[in-house]
């Protein structure tokens, strides 16, 4: 990691580490996660026909840095003199995550005959929604069955 | 100039030929940079393909997400139905 130097005196001479060049990185590798080929698969041949499976994908990230310093007089260390010796202190951190979602949407089947698309469901999602609209709509009843609270 | 957000990206993959048929496919991606540049997010979803044949007439077969139109079918049908019932309710009180 390269090391850069805030402004000399400011933290004692203590080099803070350059993340620019490590966060340029990790962004350009997201940008580039915006590709046709990340949505259709390879082909895949049966006889003449070939099977594209496709998909929607969606990935996220995100990351902070933080730095500081401090200085001050370390009285404790020098009894006779009453100024004590500076001291300084410095400190930084960073953290960051990201994840990628992914499902299948539907195959497309090439044949020399012609072309479909096979849309896929997914069950568990269409479930999963209906359940979720079903206890919206049955706490909205049940609210307005109980009537007003005193 | 200030760097844009959100940009819409539409772009066409590798085509894949299966007899006088050409497969193109075609794909649609929204990319997000955080403010401040600290992130972002980058959504793929498939737009449809792009057939041609040998006489070079082409055809566009759009690829639906039948998963995503059902899940936003069934919400809005909750909301709009819990709607109707707070409304039924209330005119009988």
């Amino acid at each position: 990691m390269d090391k850069v130097v805030s402004s000399p005196g400011d933290a004692g001479g203590f080099e803070f580490p350059d993340t620019t060049s490590d966060v340029n990185k990790t962004m350009e590798a997201l940008i580039e996660t915006a590709n046709v080929d990340r949505v259709y698969g390879e082909p895949i041949e049966v006889g003449d026909t070939k099977i594209i499976p496709t998909s929607e994908n969606l990935t996220f990230m995100g990351f902070g840095f933080g730095s500081g310093y401090g200085q001050g007089m370390n009285e404790e260390d020098n009894e006779e003199d009453d100024e004590g010796t500076p001291m300084v202190g410095v400190g930084g951190g960073g953290g960051g995550g990201g994840r990628t979602f992914s499902r299948p949407v539907a195959v497309v089947i090439a044949s020399p005959e012609g072309v479909r698309v096979e849309p896929i469901a997914d069950r568990t999602k269409v479930i999963m929604a209906a359940i979720t609209a079903a206890g919206f709509m049955a706490s909205m009843v049940f609210r307005m069955t109980r009537g007003p609270q005193s | 100039m200030a760097e844009r957000i959100l940009i819409q990206q539409t772009s066409s993959g590798e085509p894949v030929s299966v007899g006088d048929l050409t497969v193109y496919p075609v794909a649609r991606s929204y990319r997000m940079i955080f403010p401040g540049g600290q992130g972002g997010m980058v959504w793929n979803k498939p737009l449809g393909v792009i057939v041609e044949d040998s006489r070079g007439s082409r055809q566009t077969i759009p690829v639906p997400d039948v998963t995503r139109r059902l899940q936003v079918a069934i919400l809005a049908a909750g909301f709009i139905g819990s709607l109707l019932a707070w409304l039924i309710v209330k005119r009988t009180r």
